[in-house]
């Protein structure tokens, strides 16, 4: 674990969408501050001619193109809520990874090792979000 | 009432209006709306233009009809954790937003300033389940026409 420990430098925070209130949900509010995160990557080797992953397609709707990538989060220190916490961070899918101003939209969040302890990460599938 | 040279797109902006003044739905988009414009807002509605009907024209007389559908999206929750809760309660807001949406509907006959009538189309809603940006939503889709009588 200490080779992708020692990747982990990145700091991102997260969002998600908070309780609903008269059966509305409102917009995602900031959940994770100082989440160490590796550097956001490619779900596979990308095409040097275009510079974007091979399994990148066309949006019907749009016309953008569609990248995946993938990012592993660290169990660190950080901010939960607003509450410093030591745990696995708490990431789910439909949350939003915000990195560099862009938010990025988690498709899936697995944690590995299935453990409790600071030695898991979590891996995540995002995808851009515009 | 004077109604002429009114655009389509004024008329969905007015129609935009009403239901945003109604409040019921947490987000109203006049046109497909980018999954950061979303941003996990629901329920959501979806107004488009549709098609326009265009009547004998004549002296002083141009009558028009602007079509426009209207979607309501309700997201299902949880639905994928082994619990059926999500997709009753998104069912049960279908209904309610349901009747909201004819409630509007009636309360403004006129559509306010920007047409003489606003009327459904004499059809029936039609519900789907529908997946956007990886969410899955309920729907109801209707077909609203706004009137003007002298337009062009």
């Amino acid at each position: 674990m200490s080779g992708l420990s020692n990747m982990a430098k990145a700091t991102y925070s997260t969002k998600r969408s908070p309780a609903k209130s008269s059966g509305k949900t409102g917009v995602t509010v900031t959940n994770l501050t100082g989440v160490k995160f590796t550097t956001i990557m490619p779900l596979t080797p990308g095409d040097t001619t275009v510079n974007r992953p091979p399994l990148s397609a066309n949006k019907a709707l749009s016309g953008r193109i569609k990248q995946y990538w993938i990012a592993a989060a660290e169990s660190q220190s950080h901010t939960d809520s607003s509450v410093v916490v030591d745990q696995v961070p708490d990431i789910i899918e439909g949350d939003k990874l915000v990195a560099g101003g862009n938010n990025y939209t988690v498709r899936d969040a697995q944690q590995w090792p299935a453990t409790t302890s600071m030695l898991a990460f979590v891996y995540l599938l995002i995808e851009e979000s515009r | 009432m004077t109604t002429t040279f009114i655009t389509r797109e004024t008329a969905r902006d007015g129609i935009a209006a009403l239901f945003v003044a109604d409040g019921s739905w947490q987000k109203v988009f006049g046109y497909i709306p980018t999954e950061d414009e979303i941003d996990g807002q629901e329920p959501l509605l979806i107004i488009m233009s549709g098609g326009t009907e265009q009547g004998m024209a004549g002296s002083n007389m141009n009558p028009t009809k602007y079509n426009f559908i209207l979607t309501s999206l309700i997201k299902m929750d949880d639905t994928d954790v082994g619990g059926s809760s999500g997709a009753a309660l998104a069912e049960n807001k279908l209904d309610e937003l349901g009747l909201k949406f004819r409630q509007v509907v009636r309360d403004n006959p006129t559509a306010g300033a920007f047409a003489d009538a606003l009327t459904f189309q004499d059809n029936a809603s039609q519900t789907d389940t529908i997946t956007l940006y990886d969410v899955l939503y309920r729907t109801e889709q209707w077909t609203l026409t706004a009137h003007l009588y002298s337009g062009a």
